[in-house]
């Protein structure tokens, strides 16, 4: 075998650099994605911003070729930032990199139109190989995820009643007080309960809770 | 790469071809190119993505079944880090549409497709299981497509942004028609100087 692309090397470039905006409320992981991309000779970062809000904003100033979009943030999930931006920019570009390796988050990312999906832990060159196949038009992802995402895409997706069902049971609250939180009958919390856990695989509440945060399908 | 027994055909700006039967699971490339059907199509055979499909326990065929790669025409993904046993560092899928068969442009403009994501990335071994299994090729198709593959991989070189560096590259070959394919890959590479 010859030597890996964990050397790094960029192809040296005649052509412009792929201009990438960096979006993730952590100074720190935009100084590390800073210092790696300022390493390569095709690419380099036009634009950094902290929020969703930002980013939108960001993206209409900038035009940038390619988005690296952290998921979770203060102001608008990151998920909100892609549908916004895709919304104004069909052809926009973008990459998730995020902690969350669970499917739920994974699917409705790639459904709102970004084209890769990297977990933070990923290695400096499959980052760098990811952004220079997704500005080509390619999709990319952590296999890690591609396989999680296998596991589930087929499922049937929890409604967001069921969603908001869910939340509050994982915040403690009885089947009572989520009727009445949610301006149901506590027969009708009972039956989204059960369709849930059939749906989920789960045991119990506790079980579906689990199971739901661990794949990203609910936010605690 | 842990193929069948390689054969140089020979070399164009920094990249050496060869031929391989390649394995799917044991190749240790950087980047391991498989062709995948929009479809399954009844009789058709799947080739090296049903192989890789296998040894990842279905993820490609749901994936492809849930809508987060079509398998279309020219649509890539590409996943990093594959989970044993596939030993590749990178794999991509390559769409290979509904009916790539006998069309010899068709496959050419896929492996300069190829060969563009590999060059881009850095790919220093990549083993290209594109086409060959994937098609029932009548005997008489088997040069032309050859030629075209190899005509599209040299065209992707050329026209890279950059400068060559040291890259192998494989291109599979089976079906009992090896030696006219290898014939018509050297024939092309040797037109293309």
């Amino acid at each position: 075998m010859l030597t890996r692309t964990s050397s790094g090397r960029a192809p040296a470039r005649v052509t412009a650099p792929i201009r990438i905006l960096l979006v993730d409320d952590h100074m720190l992981l935009r100084e590390g994605v800073r210092a790696v991309v300022s390493t390569q000779t095709d690419m380099e970062i036009a634009g950094e911003a902290s929020s969703g809000a930002e980013a939108i904003d960001a993206y209409a100033r900038l035009l940038p070729d390619l988005v690296l979009m952290d998921l979770q943030m203060a102001d608008m999930s990151g998920l909100e930032a892609i549908t916004a931006i895709r919304t104004a920019a069909p052809d926009a570009r973008i990459i998730v990199l995020t902690t969350y390796s669970g499917d739920g988050r994974a699917i409705k990312a790639l459904r709102a139109g970004a084209m890769g999906y990297l977990l933070k832990a990923s290695l400096r060159n499959q980052l760098l190989e990811a952004i220079r196949s997704v500005y080509h038009g390619g999709k990319h992802l952590d296999a890690s995820v591609a396989t999680a995402i296998a596991l589930h895409v087929l499922d049937e997706d929890l409604t967001e009643r069921e969603v908001s069902v869910l939340t509050l049971a994982a915040w403690g609250n009885s089947n009572k007080q989520i009727a009445a939180r949610l301006e149901l009958s506590e027969e009708t919390v009972k039956g989204h309960m059960k369709a849930l856990f059939a749906k989920l695989g789960a045991n119990d509440r506790t079980h579906a809770v689990t199971i739901a945060a661990k794949r990203g399908l609910i936010e605690l | 790469m842990e193929n069948g027994q390689s054969q140089a055909i020979g070399a164009w700006r920094g990249v050496s071809f060869a031929v391989a039967r390649i394995d799917v699971l044991a190749a240790e490339d950087d980047l391991l190119v498989v062709g995948m059907l929009q479809k399954d199509m009844a009789g058709a055979h799947r080739g090296g993505a049903d192989a890789v499909d296998h040894a990842l326990h279905g993820t490609l065929s749901r994936l492809r079944e849930g809508g987060i790669f079509t398998s279309g025409f020219g649509e890539t993904l590409m996943l990093t880090r594959p989970a044993p046993p596939i030993r590749a560092a990178t794999l991509m899928l390559i769409g290979t549409g509904t009916a790539l068969g006998g069309n010899p442009e068709a496959v050419g403009n896929l492996t300069g497709l190829a060969m563009r994501a590999a060059l881009q990335i850095g790919a220093a071994s990549v083993a290209c299981l594109l086409g060959w299994s994937e098609l029932y090729l009548p005997d008489a198709l088997v040069a032309p497509c050859a030629a075209a593959m190899m005509r599209g991989a040299l065209a992707a070189i050329d026209a890279h942004d950059g400068e060559a560096y040291p890259m192998k590259w494989t291109f599979d070959i089976r079906n009992g028609a090896a030696e006219p394919a290898i014939a018509a890959f050297r024939e092309a590479l040797a037109a293309w100087r």
